[in-house]
């Protein structure tokens, strides 16, 4: 008896250990640890067809050090965009608290009463609390916003304002943040109408003023283009947005020490436009195409010549890396036709023009390769081995693409992406 | 290759450019990261489009060869063009109506991202570039957006970078990095596999979790042989007084 109390006390012992252990341990995998609430809004659509506004609870806790893990939760559950966009949220926050996004790991809990339609409009509430929770400032909780967050941090538009902002004023917010350039939003009402002999319902457009609006609720709406904006009214001015440099004069600096190599960049694309253009001419001369070729000729050749204008007023404004785009893309049209000329007349030059041009882009891999091969390099070498790299992955694709339409006996086609990957 | 290979002419050029250095080590580690970056991106716009575009399968197509490429350069190249092409199609597909006031909202946000990178004393030359074809544009909200979703990209991740550089970043690779990302072919299909990929992704259990299970297992463990060796003892003494 004696011993199967202890027995019993044994096991008993072991259960309050494991409990104790575990809830210790989980303390402490996080030091920080920062808990913000925002009250958002969405839109919900009743039973009879009609959307109303609702709105609901935002919590975000952002607990370091952490793995760059986000995690959501919704209840009534959501669509997939709200979790896409919480993780796109935790991204831009990280950037604008200036940490980085792998030292912490990202929670987020939305809780409604009733189902909302599911979108990214919370996504700019999320991205804001999680800065405020990041850089540890108050939010202030009678501030309200909707709006899509960008990947860049600007505030993308999103739908159903006028009813958002009627669910904003029913939770007492006194500021309503809205994406930049929706003050005026399109609403849909649905009115009786009855004419000779018949009635029934039909849907009519109308305009609101959000700020109108706004004003008769009690509410301020302001538009804002940025977190940044955003940050500044929903902390009190707590959160104050970086003072922007002066972006002309810097720029116009760097671009007078890289004016050299832009010049060379167009003198060489205008003598391989040049260079191209008459070897192109020269095969016209001596083939006979058929009408429907002699008319893509003509068209690929006014192109050339506007692109080419397009590009000279850049180079006259002094504009040399949009003039050397344009020279850039007539260079494009000018190999198109090079190839549509030159398929037309040798067919079988297909596969040897191929191997070519994924010879010159494998060569050029490997340059790059051996470029890259250092102990540590410059952002501004890796900028340009980035840059260099993605124009021959890009030729590499349009090669592909230049096989799959060859097979489909598509010679335009192929012959542009043959002119792309050798431009690129 | 015509541009690929002017653009390797500037690498001379700058030779001699003050400017922040990364390590091979670091840049490993940014390689991966920004793939994952630009995966959850293309995700994230897949799952706000409706329609299945040219432009975002080819972005698609981008992120499956950066997650797969071992080469540290192309896999950062794929990673950046994966998610500014990401960005492209989001722009066209959710703000079309919206163009003119998107147009300026992402010009704030670069003027905000140059005064970052700039401060940081990071300013690369495609940046500038990119900024210039910007300049360009700027009657043509269309090609506004276009040019400044590319530079906007460009620049966040070189934030991206400076962040994961200047502190310390997790050696643990993700456990979405795991995952790959769905190639779509037809709407209905891909449609099944970006859940598929979101499911799995928020089932896995952080590695703390596990660390946490396995060390309170292993001290339970250890105090359980214990208490079973003062219960052996108990037992002994409790027979011999019987005895």
């Amino acid at each position: 008896m004696r011993f199967k109390v202890i027995e019993s006390l044994f096991y008993i012992v072991l259960i309050v250990l494991f409990i104790a252990e575990t809830t210790v341990l989980h303390a402490s995998i996080y030091s920080v640890e920062r808990n913000r609430h925002m009250i958002i809004v969405a839109v919900n659509r009743a039973e009879n067809g009609t959307y109303g506004g609702v709105s609901a609870d935002l919590y975000v806790n952002v607990a370091c050090p952490g793995n760059g893990h986000v995690y959501v939760e919704t209840a009534p559950l959501s669509e997939l965009d709200t979790q896409a966009s919480a993780r796109v949220a935790a991204m831009v926050a990280s950037t604008v608290a200036n940490t980085s996004f792998n030292a912490c790991d990202y929670f987020v809990s939305i809780k409604a009463n009733t189902s909302i339609i599911g979108g990214p409009s919370a996504s700019a509430a999320v991205a804001v609390a999680f800065t405020a929770s990041l850089l540890d400032i108050p939010l202030d909780e009678s501030v309200v916003i909707t709006g899509m967050i960008m990947p860049d941090g600007s505030i993308g538009p999103v739908g159903g304002l006028p009813e958002k902002l009627e669910a904003a004023a029913g939770r007492r917010a006194k500021v309503f943040l809205i994406p930049y350039g929706q003050e005026i939003a399109v609403d849909y009402v649905v009115e009786e109408e009855q004419g000779t002999g018949y009635s029934g319902q039909v849907v009519k457009q109308v305009q609101v003023n959000l700020t109108e609006l706004g004003s008769k609720l009690g509410v301020r709406v302001i538009p804002v283009s940025t977190i940044y904006e955003a940050l500044e009214v929903a902390t009190n001015r707590v959160f104050r947005s970086p003072l922007i440099i002066n972006i002309t004069d810097i720029l116009g600096k760097y671009m007078d020490y890289i004016k050299p190599v832009l010049n060379k960049w167009i003198t060489d694309e205008v003598s391989d436009i040049n260079n191209t253009m008459r070897e192109t001419e020269y095969k016209l001369g001596k083939t006979s195409l058929p009408i429907d070729l002699r008319d893509f000729v003509d068209e690929a050749k006014n192109e050339i010549n506007s692109t080419i204008s397009t590009a000279e007023k850049y180079e006259n404004q002094g504009l040399l890396y949009a003039a050397s785009s344009k020279y850039f893309q007539a260079l494009i049209y000018s190999k198109w036709l090079k190839y549509v000329v030159e398929l037309y007349v040798n067919e079988s030059s297909f596969n040897h023009i191929l191997r070519g041009l994924n010879d010159s882009a494998q060569l050029l891999l490997e340059l790059i390769g051996i470029h890259a091969s250092v102990e540590s390099m410059d952002i501004n070498n890796l900028s340009v081995l980035v840059g260099s790299t993605s124009r021959v992955f890009e030729a590499l694709m349009y090669l592909d693409n230049a096989v799959s339409s060859w097979r489909n006996n598509d010679l335009i086609t192929t012959a542009y992406y043959l002119g792309y990957a050798e431009a690129s | 290759m015509k541009t690929a290979h002017m653009w390797m002419s500037l690498r001379d050029y700058l030779k001699n450019t003050m400017n922040y250095s990364i390590t091979l080590e670091e840049l490993k580690q940014v390689a991966l990261s920004i793939a994952t970056l630009a995966r959850d991106t293309v995700n994230y716009v897949y799952t706000l489009t409706t329609s299945s575009q040219q432009d975002l399968h080819e972005a698609m197509i981008w992120v499956d060869k950066a997650m797969m490429e071992e080469n540290t350069i192309s896999k950062l190249a794929l990673a950046i063009e994966a998610y500014g092409t990401a960005y492209n199609v989001l722009i066209y597909s959710l703000t079309g109506n919206y163009l003119n006031a998107v147009a300026k909202s992402l010009l704030k946000s670069s003027d905000y991202l140059i005064t970052s990178l700039y401060s940081a004393n990071v300013l690369p030359v495609s940046v500038i570039l990119y900024r210039e074809l910007a300049q360009a544009y700027m009657d043509s909200p269309e090609s506004l957006c276009y040019a400044l979703a590319r530079l906007n990209t460009e620049m966040f991740t070189y934030l991206f970078i400076l962040r994961l550089v200047s502190t310390q970043p997790s050696t643990t690779p993700s456990p979405l990095t795991q995952t790959s990302t769905p190639v779509i072919n037809q709407t209905h299909q891909s449609t099944t596999t970006v859940v598929t990929t979101i499911t799995v992704t928020m089932t896995l259990q952080p590695h703390n979790i596990m660390v946490i299970l396995l060390v309170t297992v292993i001290i339970t463990g250890l105090i359980a042989v214990l208490l079973a060796l003062v219960m052996l003892s108990l037992r002994k003494r409790a027979t011999q007084s019987v005895t």
